[in-house]
């Protein structure tokens, strides 16, 4: 049985910029609730709960479910030790990276702001909020 | 007109924030609104030409009316 791991360092604030974003990287099919149980592979039901959640159907058969637990600090990831593979480094930055996209859109709407978007010559993403 | 212009890497994930036009009580509606969306992980500096900066990690406030004052 794989073991869940909640990672504390990463933290998302706004769940619904977690849900868009998480929808930004290929998981569009998102659950979202209060201290769901998270399932393993097996359909075994886990002890860890979380408040966002993406089931393993929709991310492989021999995966278990991804989970976001609320935090005083925000939506933390729990991902578990299988799954690290998919669910690794590179997928966390990804998932930031849309995650403050959309974040900054909430703010430009709670601002009644406008937002331009440019990409710069060495891939950086700048984004002017103007209110 | 008020401007915030975020930088986000998309190597690192890591993002950083200047602003501009934004003074007064206006400073503290913005960064409310910044903790709700990016946690309270910012570090906003408030420097005395209506500037601040926001990055990842730490927090630390400087500028008009939080410093020590002038020397006398």
């Amino acid at each position: 049985m794989s073991k869940y791991i909640q990672y504390n360092d990463v933290c998302f604030k706004n769940r619904d910029a977690l849900v868009a974003a998480l929808k930004q990287v290929g998981l569009p099919n998102v659950e979202v609730g209060e201290n769901m149980n998270l399932y393993g592979y097996h359909g075994d039901v886990r002890p860890e709960v979380a408040d966002v959640i993406v089931r393993r159907k929709y991310i492989g058969h021999l995966s278990n479910d991804l989970g976001f637990t609320r935090t005083d600090k925000g939506y933390v990831p729990v991902i578990s030790d299988y799954d690290r593979s998919r669910f690794n480094a590179k997928f966390v930055t990804d998932l930031q990276v849309a995650y403050q996209e959309h974040a900054i859109q909430s703010l430009a709407t709670k601002l009644r702001g406008s937002i331009k978007r440019e990409v710069g010559p060495g891939g950086q993403i700048k984004v002017k909020l103007r209110y | 007109m008020r401007e915030i212009e975020f930088t986000i890497d998309p190597a690192t994930g890591q993002m950083s924030s200047d602003f501009h036009g934004i003074v007064g009580a206006d400073c503290d509606a913005v960064s409310a609104l910044l903790e709700a969306e990016f946690g309270t992980a910012a570090n906003v500096t408030i420097k005395p030409e209506d500037y601040y900066r926001v990055v990842n990690q730490g927090r630390q406030q400087v500028g008009p009316g939080r410093g020590p004052g002038p020397r006398r």
